[in-house]
């Protein structure tokens, strides 16, 4: 009997080991906020389901949002409150592995509500001449908060920088993001793709091409060499209005 | 052994972040970390097929490409390449590329 408890423990003690510390999380979870959204970002050493709970008290995590398996996490949150602070815990359906805060923006600062369908189309049909356009950031915030699989960055970087003269990964992503900012402002031909998400952004005059995901976080950055692969990409054409990653 | 959608068609490399094409075929410009495949450039842009680019890639020696990340603890390509044609084999088949299915 003595050795079957022996045998027992031993069995408990490996499965405590192996199965319930397998996920480590690598560095801190990082934050973005909006007035209206925020986007929660972590790494873990293997790919695991991505999970996090959240609400305004730290002991009631009463909401959740999840995504899929991988190794670099991203959540995005939207419709929050603005000024208000938020507490959340990331993890897989396993293991939470890290918890924090982050508070939105204030509220003299949120984002106006969406404009009617109706008023949509009459903005493309019949543009305010009057109106300026929206000024482009000078300065893109720091990398990871603006390129989506932060270890592919140096292949991406290795394989396009040259076509910007970049000088290195970061000024590479920082390039990539401050393009969609312009394209956005300046309404440069544009594709979404409703199946994942997927932003793609071709500007015909300088024949550079940028691809985003659905929190707005770069995939790629590239000049094609083929005078048709902007008229060959798939998904529908798409206008600035229609974006639902919040601007910077 | 567990199959994933998440494979490289190239070098059979299963550990990318996303499938190369979506339902709809658009391509997730992800670049393989194993083969260096960049999917909707190499092929939509470059032109090449993942039949040239991987007699290419085996005639280089079959190196880990990727800067960023490094490659898995016991890689092999050859093991790699095996389990892509068994893939392939599976999908003749099945008559459909198997998804998301655990074998034996």
């Amino acid at each position: 009997m003595r050795t079957f408890v022996h045998w027992f423990i031993c069995v408990i003690a490996c499965l405590n080991g192996t199965l319930l510390h397998a996920v480590e999380l690598i560095g801190q979870p990082q934050t973005a906020t909006t007035a209206n959204s925020a986007t929660i970002q972590w790494r873990t050493d293997v790919a695991c389901g991505t999970r996090l709970q959240y609400g305004l008290n730290p002991a009631v995590l009463d909401r959740k949002a999840e995504g899929a398996v991988t190794s670099d996490h991203t959540i995005q949150l939207e419709a929050l409150t603005p000024a208000t602070t938020y507490y959340f815990s990331v993890g897989s359906a396993r293991a939470q592995l890290a918890t924090g805060s982050f508070t939105t923006v204030g509220g003299a600062t949120a984002a106006a509500p969406q404009p009617s369908l109706l008023r949509r189309v009459l903005n493309v049909i019949t543009p305010d001449q009057s109106k300026a356009p929206a000024a482009v950031p000078a300065q893109a915030p720091p990398t990871w908060q603006t390129w989506g699989h932060l270890d592919s960055l140096q292949d991406h970087f290795n394989r396009h920088g040259g076509d910007f003269s970049s000088k290195s990964p970061d000024d590479y992503a920082a390039k990539a993001w401050l393009f969609l900012q312009r394209a956005r402002a300046e309404n440069l031909p544009m594709k979404l793709d409703d199946t994942d998400g997927t932003l793609r952004v071709f500007d015909p005059t300088t024949r550079v091409f940028g691809a985003y995901n659905g929190a707005g976080l770069t995939k790629t950055f590239f000049k094609p060499d083929n005078p048709t692969y902007w008229q060959r990409q798939p998904s529908r054409v798409a206008k600035s209005a229609d974006l639902h990653f919040p601007p910077r | 052994m567990k199959l994933t959608s998440n494979f490289c068609p190239v070098c059979g490399y299963d550990k990318l972040a996303e499938p190369p094409r979506n339902r709809t075929g658009g391509a997730s410009l992800e670049i393989c970390a194993c083969c260096g495949f960049q999917f909707g450039i190499t092929d939509d842009d470059q032109g090449l097929s993942y039949d040239d680019f991987r007699q290419q890639w085996i005639t280089d020696g079959m190196k880990w490409t990727s800067a960023g990340k490094k490659a898995p603890k016991g890689w092999n390509p050859q093991t790699q390449l095996g389990s892509l044609a068994l893939r392939a084999t599976l999908g003749r088949v099945k008559g459909r590329p198997p998804r998301m299915s655990v074998m034996a």
